[in-house]
């Protein structure tokens, strides 16, 4: 089966007109728009997760590369959309996740369900999936900047003061590392005169070293900034707790992801011997990410906070795979990229899991404090999604056989083969405090004494519509760690293809009619 | 020559930037924003401006037998143009949230804690949380949930 290039517009077009045309229903707050909006929703992001499985399929069952050149503009000229594997797991992983936190609002979303939410959905999902097809880094950033303006909107959605301070300071760093990322396409096309992909991994082979250092590291700066990298990471913790909980689930799976797949994309492509040279680099930052994260989730006080927390350390894995991605493997070409993709499919469906069930308990409980008389005994109040709760914390903490054992062991070999032992350590240490740090949550949250509600009555009692997208997510990730070789194989062949650049550059084709422009003007 | 008064202005533009951005007052801070996204327009728009040339537009195609190398490039105009939209959009709405920020009765404590990421929950008396959580109930949309399916029209 072939199928037609243009699908890949589909990821990037639902959403819009979807988002445009629920946006239309947004005359005043009543209960009927409300309910047009948030079916419009559920219709575009189950299309969207059809058409995300279907360039899954492609991608990576049949392993072949996607490109859309727009208005039949050949490469560096137009406006260029490519998909390979690894656009096409994270299409699949955002398309699952869009799903499940569109059934999950309608279960605890309150009055801001009447404040556009839906159409903010929508406009995050379009930013998210455009990121992911980017061919140039110039849409690159557009689409990172629609998906931001979405993420802002919804972070202060209702402007509580703790989301307007939050807010802030999201704003102002991301903007910041947003002008970054904009100052070096600047320097990249006044140097090379390109701005796509596939044609600046043919320039930069020829290009004077100081420029490629200086490139790399502000792109380095840029994405680590957007995934919550050490040292760049404190406007995640300051704002993720401040929103509604189905929009903390929703972040805390997407957004700093789409850093890290810029990541795992430019580096890979355009700086493969940087990608070498850099090593200790990455791996040290690496380490430090993921001890910041793990020991920020030991000092702070509830369940969401620990949660922002957690992944940041998460983020430090991630980048360990991109780290060991260019050591010689004897295990396979790339295993330490692959184990990477997989950590990142793992992460999303169990981090969003973990904020969803938390952030459950503090609608109802009105409080998500882990201090002595707040919350406690859920165990017997919500046997069920204490159970949800239970599965997805020993998945984030590595517990066999769930998908966080799998990734994390597959991580680790990747270390031990290339003799990388002090992250092979740090990893290991950091899997150890993230399961003392899950045991805490379960202990003071969930296990134990019950207190009195902190408010009178529950406020938002747990339906079935609430704990279903959880379970969903839950069975996913079991799923993930039971069939594991399956998703080993298809992150394998994802980081075959981003390995692989000259398959990269041939298949976007793009002609070198144009002169760079020349450094001495 | 004109290259380089360029990356003087550019350089100009971003030491206020950062001189602004690093202040505690918030309007200084967004104003400090403001320019750095005006730098780093600058700083594209430069890449197309380094000598005189001519427009980039040809009426006839078959009979143009001019010089190519004489155009300027348009393409770095089209960049800050979408530059330009997205960075006036991001501090407009920074200023509606400064705006919502000074117009909350807390303002004491927002500003306490404004600087300090690791800042905990302030002990929450039952009251202040139940506050908090006022705002999230409308009667009137719970009443009009419970209703029997029949009459809502």
């Amino acid at each position: 089966m072939n199928i037609n290039a243009n699908w890949l517009a589909a990821p990037v077009v639902i959403p819009l007109l979807f988002a445009a045309s629920s946006l239309l229903m947004a005359t005043r707050v009543n209960l009927r728009q409300m309910r047009i909006q948030r079916n419009l929703a559920l219709i575009a992001s189950v299309l969207n997760l059809g058409v995300a499985l279907l360039l899954l399929y492609t991608t990576v069952i049949q392993d072949q590369r996607m490109v859309l050149h727009a208005g039949l503009w050949q490469a560096p000229f137009g406006i260029t959309l490519v998909a390979d594997g690894l656009s096409a797991i994270m299409l699949t992983l955002t398309a699952v996740l869009m799903v499940t936190i569109v059934l999950y609002a309608i279960g605890t979303l309150d009055q801001r369900e009447g404040l556009n939410f839906h159409p903010l959905l929508l406009f995050l999902l379009m930013g998210v999936n455009g990121a992911f097809l980017a061919g140039d880094l110039f849409n690159l950033y557009v689409f990172f900047e629609v998906l931001l303006m979405a993420s802002f909107v919804l972070l202060s959605l209702g402007g509580r003061p703790g989301q307007v301070n939050g807010g802030m300071r999201y704003v102002v760093l991301n903007l910041l590392a947003s002008t970054v990322f904009l100052t070096t396409a600047g320097v990249v096309y006044g140097t090379l005169g390109t701005l796509n992909l596939a044609h600046l991994a043919v320039r930069m082979e020829a290009a004077p070293l100081t420029l490629r250092i200086i490139v790399a590291g502000m792109l380095l700066i840029a994405y680590g900034s957007k995934a919550g990298l050490f040292p760049l990471f404190f406007w995640l913790p300051a704002s993720y707790h401040t929103p509604h909980p189905a929009v903390t689930a929703i972040f805390g799976g997407l957004l700093t992801k789409v850093g890290i797949y810029a990541l795992f994309r430019i580096f890979p492509l355009i700086f493969p011997d940087l990608l070498r040279d850099w090593q200790p680099l990455l791996l040290g930052i690496a380490a430090l990410t993921m001890l910041a994260g793990v020991f920020g989730a030991m000092a702070v006080n509830t369940i969401r906070r620990v949660l922002s927390f957690h992944i940041i350390s998460q983020v430090g894995y991630m980048v360990m795979g991109l780290g060991l991605a260019a050591s010689g493997n004897q295990l396979a070409i790339g295993f330490g990229l692959a184990a990477g993709i997989f950590y990142i499919m793992h992460h999303m469906i169990v981090k969003t899991a973990l904020l969803m069930a938390g952030g459950a308990a503090e609608l109802t409980m009105g409080t998500g404090q882990l201090k002595e008389g707040y919350l406690g005994g859920l165990v017997k109040r919500f046997p069920l999604l204490a159970a949800i709760f239970f599965l997805a914390a020993f998945s984030l903490a590595g517990i066999p056989p769930s998908s966080g054992f799998v990734s994390k062991l597959g991580l680790l070999q990747a270390a031990l083969d290339s003799q990388q032992w002090m992250i092979a350590a740090v990893s290991l240490l950091v899997s150890l405090l993230t399961l003392m740090s899950m045991v805490r949550l379960w202990q003071k949250g969930f296990a134990g004494k019950q207190y009195k509600a902190v408010l009178p009555t529950p406020r938002r009692p747990i339906y079935g519509i609430t704990i279903a997208p959880i379970m969903i997510l839950v069975v996913i990730s079991l799923g993930m760690g039971i069939f594991s070789d399956t998703f080993i194989k298809w992150s394998q062949v994802a980081a075959d293809q981003v390995i692989d650049r000259a398959g990269y550059i041939q298949a976007v084709a793009p002609s070198d009619l144009i002169e760079p422009v020349s450094l001495d003007h | 020559m004109i290259a380089l008064v360029f990356a003087i202005l550019v350089a100009v533009l971003m030491g206020s930037a950062t001189y602004l951005l690093l202040q505690r007052n918030p309007v200084r801070m967004v104003i400090g924003l403001g320019l750095f996204t005006h730098a780093v327009n600058l700083l594209v728009f430069s890449t197309s401006v380094s000598h005189r040339g001519q427009p980039p537009i040809v009426v006839d195609k078959a009979a143009f037998n001019g010089d190519i190398s004489q155009f300027v490039d348009p393409l770095p105009q089209a960049l800050i143009l979408t530059a330009i939209v997205i960075s006036f959009g991001i501090v407009a709405f920074l200023i509606a949230l400064l705006h919502r920020r000074n117009s909350l009765e807390a303002v004491e404590s927002c500003t306490d804690r404004a600087d300090d990421p690791f800042a905990m929950e302030p002990a929450a008396t039952l009251e202040a949380v139940e506050e908090d959580y006022e705002w999230l109930e409308d009667i009137v949309l719970k009443r009009e949930l419970r209703k029997p399916k029949g009459r809502r029209k």
